[in-house]
């Protein structure tokens, strides 16, 4: 490793100052339009209450109607925005337009790490991703400029001795023992955050730029290179974060996610980033960032106040983006950087119990909004953003109450024509249905017409092939578009549930989460049981008072009645793949194909690190044996060695299922207790419980189409 | 049935070379025969110990894994305000 230099000064690129006016000028203008259309939108809805606002629930209506609207329609604004700047042919001030293409290629680069930090991932799946980065940065011809580190925080034995073994794997396939780097810290603080800092202190000095990849996270070589070149030519940018894509879907509802990221996505991501410019966020990872100030700024302290908002930051990156906009850095969202993917969760269950994740950490945010000092606002903003993905479950919620306290008020109690004292003329409830229809068409236009000009965007820019054809490109944003409104409702009664978890700091949890290939009916029953029959009462009291609200609680109540099946068929590989075979919902790279992905899905030796259980392969394996233990601590002292031989006696006698967790860890740890276990399993008799275990491993390896 | 003791000290033997990267061919299977039945001379308790040692004198020495990490390159992360 090389001390990091200094591009030289007239290689840098002049940073041009109008973004900053240009900024302002596009956020005030974004501002604007919100404001007009929800104040516009406020109004009509008053107009079509009964009492137009005059009783204490029709404020509170209007004013949640408010809040969501000028939810929806920031969304909507960006979308335009994004279609816009991608028929000019993109946004001129954008990072990678403010040089030429020649200028960047001749930019020298810089030592960069390229960092993965785990926890109990999938060890084949992310080391297999890591090796297709390597490639395709092999392919490019720049590899020497850098080093790949796996930052783990794996604490069972099983997973991290069998990231330590395809580690070990990787860098002998890839003849790079000296490139490729495995670090596991014996204690976890501060989550991923924490993870990432460890490294930096170890070896931040030695390197220029760090990327992060999250264990799904794939990126081009070419892109790669690009990244470093624009950090190179912008010294004042702090952070360049990437738009990953998503991609690999298997599951119905990974393939439906991932569709709808490629061909909306980049309308959204090409507006964010406009109106962002230098203030954009980081999302954690597909981004690179510029060692020396990160350290200098975004160590991140633990929240001081109560509850949630005391302890260390859980969603760090919005953070650090912050933190290094206060210290004068830019921060970069560059759509067009391509060849930056990460998977979709494989099924709806998934996807929630990341969110219960996210929703706690978005949410721990409001503390950082309010309190810390000297932030930017575009990056206050940002965090807002960031709540307000799930705040706006429970608006969305009160809104539905507040609603069916109305008709029910209405219905049930007598009206009073004369709720004031000394009132001359009767106060006429109003109903104008037909301006109800055209708010929720309005609403809808809001929802929808992005999405509509995101085709127009592929269809113009003669990209219809790569999404399966007119017609099947057509039909499959039909699908996507019926399906995303039946899991609207089962998102925003979820988001409910971690929103109030996170606020009041309490686990409210009722069953146990899916984590396997697909949904079962009972963890779906489970799962969704008490939302469907919430909605069931919900949708027969509407009934019950009216008819017509019946039918207007139907796009709400039906899905979460149906949320068990739904949660269940979306998980289905098999549909999934049904799709793909007729080029339904296909995206591009599943059009014309890309060598990363395909790197991805080649078999290979690492995916069968996790057919066997890492603790048993640590003994038996001569190998792995041997590599383990020279990983492992040197013999201790002799009281821990003692105490460890009784652990290991035990564990030769009664097997490794015997042990806890803790336990196997303390074995796993040690050299000698490893090396003297593997001599022992060798000895065994073949009625032992490690004569049987070994000689399945034997009989597994002489298999045909099994490696040893 | 049980395994045959034979059986049971050549599967072993050939599996421990295999997966610590020796070749299986056929002068192999022959070592690994004659290091069986040179154990089958010897009493029933040390068989099994008696071809483990046979098996490891016929393997290299250990080698050293190259460093999981690189050098240490300290620096320290600073924390300012919230």
């Amino acid at each position: 490793m090389n001390n990091p230099e200094p591009l030289p000064a007239e290689l840098l690129t002049q940073q041009r100052p109008r973004w900053r006016l240009a900024a302002t000028v596009r956020r005030g203008m974004l501002s604007l339009a919100v404001l007009l259309q929800t104040l516009t939108a406020t109004y009509f809805i008053l107009s079509i209450l009964p009492y137009h606002g005059g009783n204490l629930i029709e404020v509170c209506i209007a004013a949640v109607f408010a809040l969501l609207f000028a939810w929806i329609s920031v969304g909507f604004w960006i979308g335009l925005t994004g279609f816009f700047l991608r028929r000019i042919g993109g946004d001129p001030l954008s990072l990678l337009r403010q040089q030429d293409e020649a200028t960047l290629e001749a930019t020298p680069l810089a030592r960069t790490a390229v960092v993965m930090p785990i926890y109990h991932e999938p060890v084949g799946r992310s080391l297999q991703g890591l090796k297709s980065v390597i490639l395709s940065l092999q392919r490019s011809g720049k590899l020497e400029n850098f080093d790949f580190f796996i930052l783990s925080d794996s604490r069972d034995p099983d997973v991290w001795l069998a990231e330590q073994a395809a580690w070990d794997q990787l860098r002998n396939e890839l003849g790079m023992q000296d490139r490729i780097f495995y670090r596991r810290r014996p204690i976890n603080l501060n989550y991923k955050s924490g993870n990432v800092a460890d490294f930096l202190r170890r070896w931040g000095s030695a390197y220029e730029y760090m990327v992060v990849l999250d264990a799904d996270s794939l990126m081009g070589g070419d892109n790669l290179v690009r990244m470093v070149q624009l950090m190179q030519r912008h010294p004042q940018v702090g952070i360049l974060q990437s738009s990953p894509s998503l991609i690999n879907g298997r599951s119905l509802f990974a393939r439906l996610q991932q569709f709808s990221n490629q061909l909306y996505g980049p309308l959204f991501t090409t507006g964010l980033a406009a109106i962002q410019l230098g203030h954009a966020a980081f999302w954690g990872h597909n981004a690179i960032l510029r060692i020396q100030p990160f350290m200098q700024h975004c160590g991140l302290r633990k929240l001081p106040g109560w509850g949630l908002f005391k302890g260390p930051v859980l969603s760090h990156d919005f953070a650090e983006a912050a933190y290094m906009g206060r210290a004068g850095q830019e921060v970069w969202l560059e759509p067009e950087l391509n060849q930056s993917y990460e998977e979709s969760p494989p099924t709806l269950s998934d996807e929630l119990t990341r969110d219960r994740r996210w929703a706690k950490g978005n949410l721990q945010h409001i503390w950082l909004m309010l309190f810390s000092r000297r932030l930017r606002l575009a990056h206050r903003m940002a965090f807002m953003n960031g709540i307000m993905g799930y705040v706006a479950s429970p608006l969305w919620f009160s809104f539905l109450v507040l609603t069916t306290i109305e008709v029910a008020r209405l219905v049930l109690w007598p009206i009073n024509y004369f709720p004031e004292q000394n009132q001359l003329f009767p106060l006429w409830p109003e109903w104008h249905p037909q301006r109800a229809i055209w708010m929720v068409s309005i609403t809808l236009t809001l929802l929808f017409l992005p999405k509509f000009l995101a085709v127009t965007d592929v269809l113009l820019r003669g990209r219809r092939q790569q999404f399966g054809g007119g017609f099947k490109l057509f039909f499959s944003v039909f699908l996507e578009i019926v399906i995303s409104a039946l899991l609207a409702p089962i998102r925003m009664l979820s988001h409910c549930r971690y929103v109030m978890e996170a606020l009041f700091n309490v686990n409210l949890r009722w069953a146990g989460q899916n984590r396997s290939g697909e949904t079962s009916w009972l963890a779906a029953v489970l799962n969704q049981g008490i939302g469907s029959l919430l909605a069931l009462a919900w949708a027969g009291f509407a009934w019950w008072l009216d008819p017509m609200f019946f039918l207007w609680s139907l796009p709400v109540a039906l899905p979460l009645i149906l949320a068990a099946p739904i949660f269940v068929l979306l998980s289905k590989v098999g549909w999934g793949e049904a799709l793909l075979r007729n080029r339904w919902l296909q995206i591009p790279e599943e059009a014309q194909g890309s060598q990363l992905v395909d790197d991805l899905n080649k078999p290979s030796k690492l995916l069968e690190v996790d057919q066997h259980a890492a603790f048993n392969e640590a003994i038996v394996h001569p190998y792995t044996n041997q590599l383990q233990s020279q990983l492992a601590h040197a013999p201790r002292a002799k009281r821990q060695q003692s105490e460890l031989q009784l652990l290991a006696q035990r564990c030769l006698q009664e097997g490794p299922d015997a042990l806890s967790r803790a336990e196997r860890n303390l074995l796993a740890s040690d050299a000698t207790a490893l090396r003297w276990l593997h001599s022992q399993v060798w000895l065994a008799a073949p009625e032992s419980i490690w004569g049987r275990l070994l000689k399945r491993r034997i009989r597994i390896a002489n298999t045909p189409n099994q490696t040893v | 049935m049980p395994q045959p003791i034979s059986e049971l000290l050549l599967q072993r033997i050939l599996a421990y070379w295999a997966w610590s990267g020796v070749v299986i061919d056929a002068a192999t299977e022959e070592k690994a025969l004659a290091i069986t039945a040179r154990a089958l001379h010897q009493p029933e308790q040390q068989r099994l110990s008696f071809s483990l040692q046979a098996l490891l004198e016929e393997l290299p020495g250990q080698t050293p894994i190259a460093a999981a990490s690189p050098p240490l390159s300290r620096s320290s992360m600073h924390y300012g305000d919230y």
